[in-house]
């Protein structure tokens, strides 16, 4: 009698450890090509006190493989929802990309940026790159 | 052509005859064998089993088919157990099978949502995390639906032993309503309980 119930819990285990090792499969159309890389060495400057037309300049090292652009999204805290506010594409030759943003208003803006590379299916976005802090005076 | 078969006839019958032959006709009309020491015992013994006769035909309409309750709980489970009286087994069959057919399809509805995502996003941290996001909830929607085929397959196990036990409590109920009935016909005369 106690071995049927061992038999039954046995075999309870094994098919719920069947049924949870399906798995889904991957089937996004860019997922088979490279992903560019993590942008690394973002630097944001923000334009100083008494300037008309307000920015903030980034800087970033270039990155060398499957990369054609970049992204770049900024938010108001380092943890809060970053918004897609430019796309820097035709990016010439050089070890780092400079962009400049145009702010309407003064204060602290939080940025950071990713690469992009061209597929056939369409545009594979790279990683986020870590935030960089701009403060832009008024 | 014809005589082969005649003959091979003729062999069979032969042996059908020889076959009955070897018959122990003796052993058969042992009156020993049923436990008779006396002729009453036999008018008993013949009453009883004409009054069983009698008794099975009442039991036979108000018993359960044993297949047809299995077809019912393979189709709604549960619905088997209601039909051989078993309210409670019915009812947790039913809210087991509803819970995890249920929970299976909330967490496999969650999971095709945002595998939706994976499948239209472009960019590669939203990729991974939007199929891990659906990867989770697929594997326990998996898990539900395996536990939902247990309960589903118990539910048809157990029906046929509610019913096997249902049909025994009609037998009973039978035997007993007609031995304590008021009024019964014997061959001995009509008896009358107060």
């Amino acid at each position: 009698m106690k071995a049927k119930y061992l038999y039954l819990s046995l075999t309870m285990m094994l098919l719920v450890l069947l049924s949870a090792s399906c798995s889904l499969k991957r089937s996004n159309p860019l997922e088979p090509y490279d992903a560019p890389p993590r942008v690394t060495g973002l630097s944001a400057v923000g334009s100083g006190p008494g300037v008309q037309s307000k920015y903030v300049q980034l800087t970033w090292a270039r990155n060398n493989i499957y990369t054609d652009g970049y992204y770049v999204y900024m938010g108001l805290a380092y943890n809060s929802a970053y918004k897609l506010e430019a796309i820097v594409g035709n990016v010439p030759t050089g070890t780092t990309v400079t962009t400049v943003i145009t702010i309407e208003a003064p204060g602290f803006y939080y940025f950071k940026v990713s690469a992009y590379k061209e597929y056939p299916p369409g545009r594979l976005e790279g990683p986020l790159s870590e935030w960089a802090l701009a403060r832009v005076d008024n | 052509m014809k005589r082969y078969i005649l003959f091979l006839l003729t062999m069979i019958i032969a042996f059908k005859l020889c076959a009955q032959s070897s018959f122990d006709i003796d052993a058969f009309t042992d009156p020993a064998k049923y436990g008779w020491t006396e002729w009453e015992d036999r008018i008993n013994a013949r009453y009883d089993l004409t009054e069983r006769q009698k008794l099975l035909q009442i039991y036979e309409m108000e018993a359960q088919s044993i297949s047809g309750n299995i077809l019912k709980s393979a189709i709604f489970p549960g619905w088997g157990q209601f039909n051989a009286k078993s309210y409670a087994k019915g009812q947790v069959m039913l809210a087991l099978e509803i819970a995890m057919l249920g929970s299976a399809y909330f967490f496999y509805d969650r999971a095709m949502d945002n595998y939706e995502k994976y499948k239209n996003s472009t960019q590669i941290d939203d990729m991974n995390a939007y199929y891990q996001d659906a990867l989770v909830p697929y594997q326990y929607s998996m898990v539900f639906i395996t536990f939902a085929t247990v309960v589903w397959a118990y539910n048809i196990f157990d029906v046929v032993q509610t019913t096997e036990r249902y049909n025994a409590d009609v037998w009973q109920k039978t035997l007993r309503n007609y031995y304590n009935a008021p009024i019964q016909i014997t061959p001995e005369g009509i008896q009358i309980r107060f």
